[in-house]
């Protein structure tokens, strides 16, 4: 038992940084969706959420508002899944304010990404049209068209991934640029709360987070609902 | 002056191309920039609308990033030499 243990826990502090920091994400949203859930579920029907579940309640509805303007009829299904990835995309960019480093800045998380928005998207719209009828739609204006399709359907997930990792690399090589020119501790505070933080992470980590979760409603719901 | 074709002059090459590829840092200033620019005609004819153009405006920013951001990739890549 003890050497069962033991090799966990080697497992888990071999692991790269970023990974262990989107382990630690996962396990924190975990608990909160528990919490909140739980919390939610004790509400009576006239009574008014307050704190945590009243964030969750109202942030919920945003994303369900926004789903219904892409969606025509399934957003009901998808929501879930997108407000899922859109948590965790938004989680993972900012946590790099509390010391971890940001797991997007790994490629392999973000490829991972890839894979995960060209399986859904496939899978979605063959269970929708039928693999026939997703190969008469890929080979659209003529038959050798079908080659072109299928690499536009495999850059944009590609695309979607690196412009993540790039956009989180590209913060965390000019923080570490300019924490290594800012000589002294007080410069280096400075630079870090006034300029860096807010930009990189909040600013732009949240905005590339949002941009993810629109991107993946967009092209999911062009291969649901043509 | 001898130029001796050594691993440092293959690695300053590598360095310079690091700067070359930057240069693609040009098209999406260009580009990011104009799209604010027309979000601010845009607003200033129609103010009422500025939330769905400022979302609409940071989206297409965010995709105009993306050919710096593959220069910026190919520029590690290079420096990592």
């Amino acid at each position: 038992m003890n050497e069962l243990l033991d090799s966990i826990w080697e497992d888990l502090t071999s692991l790269s940084s970023n990974i262990r920091s989107s382990l630690i994400i996962i396990v924190f949203l975990m608990i909160m969706a528990v919490i909140i859930g739980n919390k939610v579920s004790k509400l009576k029907p006239n009574e008014t959420p307050r704190g945590l579940a009243f964030i969750g309640v109202t942030f919920v509805g945003m994303i369900n508002e926004f789903l219904k303007g892409f969606f025509n009829e399934k957003w009901k299904t998808f929501a879930p899944f997108l407000l899922t990835i859109f948590l965790f995309v938004a989680f993972s960019n900012i946590i790099s304010l509390v010391g971890l480093n940001a797991p997007f800045a790994n490629i392999s998380v973000a490829l991972s990404f890839s894979v995960l928005a060209f399986g859904s998207i496939q899978i979605m719209a063959i269970r929708q049209h039928g693999l026939f009828g997703r190969i008469k739609n890929l080979s659209q204006p003529a038959v050798p068209m079908i080659v072109l399709n299928l690499i536009g359907e495999m850059s944009t997930p590609l695309a979607m991934g690196l412009r993540l990792f790039g956009n989180l690399i590209s913060g965390a090589v000019i923080a570490t640029i300019v924490y290594g020119a800012a000589q002294t501790w007080y410069l280096q505070i400075f630079a870090g709360a006034a300029i860096l933080h807010p930009i990189f992470d909040l600013g732009f980590g949240l905005i590339q987070a949002f941009v993810f979760f629109m991107l993946f409603t967009i092209f999911l719901s062009m291969a649901v609902e043509d | 002056m001898e130029i001796v074709f050594n691993e440092f002059f293959a690695q300053g090459l590598a360095f310079l191309g690091a700067g070359i590829a930057m240069i693609a840092g040009i098209g999406p200033g260009v580009g990011q920039g104009f799209a604010a620019g027309k979000a601010v005609e845009a607003v200033g004819r129609q103010p009422e609308a500025s939330g769905k153009i400022t979302v609409t405006m940071i989206v297409g920013q965010a995709m105009a990033e993306t050919t710096g951001l593959y220069a910026l990739l190919i520029a590690f890549m290079l420096l990592g030499k």
